[in-house]
């Protein structure tokens, strides 16, 4: 049985190259055919707001490339809804792509991984 | 148990490469296998070859080096990551600049399927950043 | 599961949004600046009553780094060293590191 890969975005990731980096470890997991999921918490919701113009400040957009995961059979992306909740974030506000799950099941979804990425 | 480590800071500016350090002496006194140490994002910054603290200082660099001669612990560079911040392997640093030796001893540069394999193969797989 | 936190909590949310995501029978290790945390004091982010579903551990050497004692942290905390933090990894999983 494939292992378990968990991966937790705390923050947002603009202005870095670390979300390209976090998404090269993605795509690498998909293509060893791990089980992958994806969560967002905390400031983390932040990430998945549609419409951003990364271009106003040079740097690489990587919501296109989070909203094609499926094409890797990543299907698996979540968003712990009290996050969202508590940023006044509404569903509407953040691409499609994502469900929204209650708190008990982002723990259930980290702590059932066998491995945890943090970003 | 086979453990793996994932070090994602800069080595003096974080701690992160010194507590790393610090886990893997302790996890191989207390028995376990150390399977792979990767460096990612700015880790990658472990392994240059040319760093040179003052001598009342740490010796992160040497000191990874060192680990790997004496308990052959591999130490993998990401080459994405370390191409990104001009770190290069060294047939390809000679043939763009005539620099070859870029990277610290006992480290090798490869992709990001080496830490998938230490996902896989190993029990633990422990993160340490900023 | 076992989570490191490593950042203290003014230097970022990483332990305020650990406790959130916490559960029984995890736990939890400060180490770096995130053995502040584990200082008895009046700007103690632990919520009471603390340590009984998850166990909390500080690592020793870290601590002493910073000119604190196991009498200086709260009660619930436990002090431990490098081999410690070693069996902690081995005895938990995954392991979920907090930046």
């Amino acid at each position: 049985m494939s292992k378990k890969l968990v991966f937790v975005f705390k923050d947002v990731l603009n202005g870095t190259v670390k979300a390209q980096e976090f998404l090269d470890i993605i795509m690498m997991a998909a293509a060893f055919d791990l089980s992958i999921s994806l969560i967002f918490i905390g400031d983390g919701a932040y990430a998945l707001l549609k419409n951003q113009r990364t271009e106003e400040i040079n740097s690489k957009n990587i919501l296109p490339i989070m909203q094609a995961l499926s094409i890797y059979d990543i299907n698996n992306i979540f968003v712990d809804e009290i996050s969202l909740q508590e940023r006044a974030i509404l569903a509407e506000r953040i691409i499609p792509q994502v469900s929204l799950i209650t708190r008990e099941k982002s723990q259930f979804e980290i702590s059932s991984a066998d491995h945890v990425f943090s970003f | 148990m086979k453990i793996s480590v994932q070090i994602n800071a800069s080595p003096y500016q974080y701690q992160a490469s010194d507590s790393a350090w610090h886990f893997i002496q302790a996890a191989l006194l207390g028995g376990h296998e150390v399977f792979r140490v990767f460096f990612y994002h700015d880790g990658i910054y472990n392994a240059l070859h040319d760093a040179r603290a003052p001598a009342d200082e740490q010796q992160i660099v040497k000191r990874w080096s060192e680990l790997n001669a004496k308990h052959n612990v591999d130490l993998v560079v990401c080459v994405s990551s370390a191409q990104r911040r001009g770190l290069l392997e060294s047939s390809v640093a000679k043939k763009v600049n005539g620099y070859e030796k870029a990277l610290a001893n006992g480290f090798r540069i490869a992709g990001l399927g080496l830490l998938m394999e230490a996902v896989i193969d190993s029990d633990r797989l422990v993160t340490f950043g900023a | 599961m076992l989570h490191i936190l490593n950042k203290s909590a003014s230097g970022s949310t990483a332990l305020q949004t650990c406790l959130q995501f916490a559960q029984k029978n995890d736990a939890i290790i400060l180490i770096e600046n995130a053995v502040l945390a584990a200082h008895q004091c009046p700007q103690s982010i632990w919520r009471e009553p603390f340590g009984e579903e998850v166990k909390v551990y500080v690592l020793k050497e870290d601590l002493a780094a910073r000119g604190l004692t196991e009498s200086d942290c709260l009660e619930f905390i436990s002090v431990i060293d490098y081999q410690g933090f070693v069996e902690l990894v081995c005895q938990h999983k995954p392991i979920k590191s907090w930046f």
